[in-house]
C-alpha cells in the first residue's frame, strides 16, 4: 500500500502535465503565451501600426500621393472588400495611390497599402486590381516585415519587440527605431521580401480573391502583362520580387490545387473601366 | 483513510486521462465578417453553412490551407485566412513613435543627428543607415488616414454597386 500511494501521485501528476496548456491556463493566458507563436496584445498591434506609419510617411516622401478622391475611393472599396475576408479585423486598412508611372505596389505594417498610378493604369479589370491589393494585404496579415526585422521582445516575440522599440524614449531607442524603418524600406525598395514570403503572399492573394468572389487568376494576368515590360517602370519590382514565371507557376498551382472554379467568379471589367476614366 | 487517498488519486488520474482527448482540440475564432464551412478542403466542395465573426470552432487539425473543424456535429473545413487562435480584437489604438510628430504636417528630411554614444556598437552599414536622408511626408499620410469609406458603401460595392 505504501508503494501504491506515491505511484498514484506520479500517475496523477503525469496526467495533469500531459493536459494541453490551453486547458490548464485558459484561453486568455494561452494567447499571450510565447509558445503560441506570438503575442497579440493591443500594445503590440499599436506598435505595429506606429511603425507602419513611419514607413508609410517615407514611402509618401519618396513618391507623391496621387490626390484624386474618386480614384482613391474606388481603390479603397476594392481593398476594403478584400480586407473583410482577412484575419486582422483589429487593423484599419488604408489604400492610397502613388503618383508614379512605376509599376508596383507596397505594403507597410499596420494596414497601409499603396499602388502606383502606373500599375493602376495597367490593370484591365477589377479582379486584377484585387489580386495586386490582395498580395500586399497578405504581406501585412502575414507580418512579413515585422518577422523579417526579427526584433525580439522579452517574450521572444517580434511584435512585442516592436512595442518596446516604438515606446522607447531614449536616444538609442530612437536610433534603433529609425534603423528598423530604414531596413523595412530597404526590403520594399532594394532587397525585397524573402522568397517564401513572396510565395505566401501570392498564394494567399489567390485565396483571398476567391473568398471575396473575385476571379483569382486576375493577379496572374496582370503579372503576365507586367512581365513583358522592361525598363525603368519595372526596375523595382524586377529587383525585389521572384521571376514572373515562377510567380505565375505557383499562382496557377494554387488555383488548381485549391479547387477554385474561376468561371463563376467576377472580374468586374466595366466597373474598373468606369473608375479609370477618373485617372488623369 | 489510505484507501480513500488511493482511490482519490486513481479516480483523478483516470478522469484527467480520459478528458484529454476532449481538450486536445484547438480553438479557432472567425476573424472575417463571414466564413463558409466547406465539406472538404477545397473551394469545389459543398458548403455546409456560414458563420459570422467571432464564431468559435473546435479544430482537430490542419489540411493545407484549411482548418478541419467540427460544425453541426459534422466534419468541415474553413480557410486559414479567416481564422485565428484568439477571439477578434477591437480596432487598435496607436503608440506614438518618438520623433514622429504628426502635427508638424510638413514634408521634411529625417533627422540625421545621432550622438556618438548612440551610434556606438553599430556596424558600418548601420552607421550609414543613421546618416541616410529620406524624405518624410506626414501631411500626405494624414490625408491617407483621413480618407473615410463608409462600411455600408463597402457592403453595397461588394454586391455590385457603383462606387
Amino acid at each position: 500500500m505504501k508503494r501504491l500511494i506515491p505511484a498514484c501521485v506520479v500517475l496523477f501528476l503525469g496526467a495533469f502535465a500531459a493536459l494541453p496548456v490551453s486547458y490548464v491556463y485558459g484561453e486568455e493566458e494561452w494567447r499571450q503565451r510565447p509558445s503560441s507563436g506570438e503575442t497579440v496584445g493591443a500594445d503590440d498591434i499599436s506598435a505595429e501600426i506606429a511603425f507602419g506609419r513611419e514607413v508609410s510617411a517615407r514611402i509618401l516622401g519618396r513618391y507623391k500621393l496621387y490626390d484624386n478622391p474618386d480614384v482613391t475611393k474606388y481603390v479603397n472599396l476594392v481593398g476594403r472588400s478584400l480586407v473583410l475576408n482577412t484575419n486582422r479585423p483589429e487593423l484599419d486598412f488604408r489604400f492610397a495611390v502613388l503618383d508614379s508611372s512605376e509599376l508596383n505596389a507596397y505594403a507597410a505594417p499596420g494596414g497601409y497599402v499603396f499602388i502606383t498610378k502606373g500599375a493602376l493604369a495597367l490593370v484591365k479589370d477589377e479582379s486584377e486590381l484585387a489580386g495586386v491589393l490582395a498580395h500586399e494585404i497578405s504581406h501585412i496579415t502575414g507580418k512579413h516585415v515585422v518577422k523579417e526585422l526579427n526584433i525580439k521582445g522579452t517574450e521572444d516575440s517580434a511584435v512585442s519587440g516592436f512595442a518596446r522599440l516604438v515606446g522607447g524614449s531614449s536616444e538609442s531607442a530612437r536610433l534603433a527605431f529609425s534603423q528598423a524603418v530604414d531596413k523595412a524600406l530597404d526590403m520594399l525598395f532594394k532587397d525585397g521580401y524573402k522568397r517564401e514570403d513572396e510565395t505566401e503572399a501570392d498564394r494567399n492573394a489567390v485565396l483571398l480573391c476567391a473568398l471575396t468572389g473575385y476571379d483569382p487568376s486576375g493577379l496572374g494576368r496582370y503579372l503576365e502583362r507586367i512581365g513583358a515590360i522592361k525598363g525603368k517602370q519595372t526596375e523595382v519590382i524586377d529587383r525585389t520580387h521572384p521571376s514572373f514565371s515562377a510567380r505565375l507557376a505557383w499562382i496557377k498551382e494554387t488555383i488548381a490545387g485549391e479547387g477554385v472554379d474561376t468561371a463563376g467568379l467576377k472580374t468586374n471589367k466595366e466597373r474598373l473601366t468606369e473608375a479609370k476614366k477618373n485617372l488623369k | 483513510m489510505k484507501v480513500k487517498i488511493l482511490l482519490f488519486f486513481i479516480i483523478a488520474a483516470m478522469t484527467l486521462m480520459f478528458a484529454q482527448p476532449l481538450f486536445a482540440l484547438d480553438a479557432y475564432y472567425v476573424q472575417s465578417i463571414k466564413a463558409k464551412v466547406m465539406s472538404a478542403s477545397s473551394f469545389k466542395s459543398a458548403i455546409l453553412g456560414e458563420v459570422g465573426k467571432g464564431y468559435k470552432f473546435e479544430s482537430s487539425g490542419r489540411q493545407g490551407s484549411w482548418i478541419k473543424v467540427t460544425f453541426n456535429a459534422k466534419e468541415g473545413y474553413v480557410s486559414t485566412l479567416l481564422l485565428s487562435t484568439h477571439p477578434p480584437m477591437e480596432k487598435a489604438g496607436l503608440i506614438k513613435a518618438e520623433g514622429a510628430d504628426i502635427n508638424q504636417g510638413v514634408r521634411r528630411r529625417a533627422s540625421t543627428s545621432t550622438s556618438a554614444a548612440a551610434a556606438r556598437g553599430l556596424t558600418s552599414d548601420d552607421r550609414m543607415r543613421t546618416s541616410r536622408e529620406e524624405e518624410i511626408d506626414y501631411k500626405a499620410l494624414e490625408k491617407v488616414e483621413a480618407f473615410v469609406v463608409n462600411p455600408d458603401e463597402v457592403a453595397r460595392f461588394m454586391t455590385g454597386g457603383k462606387p
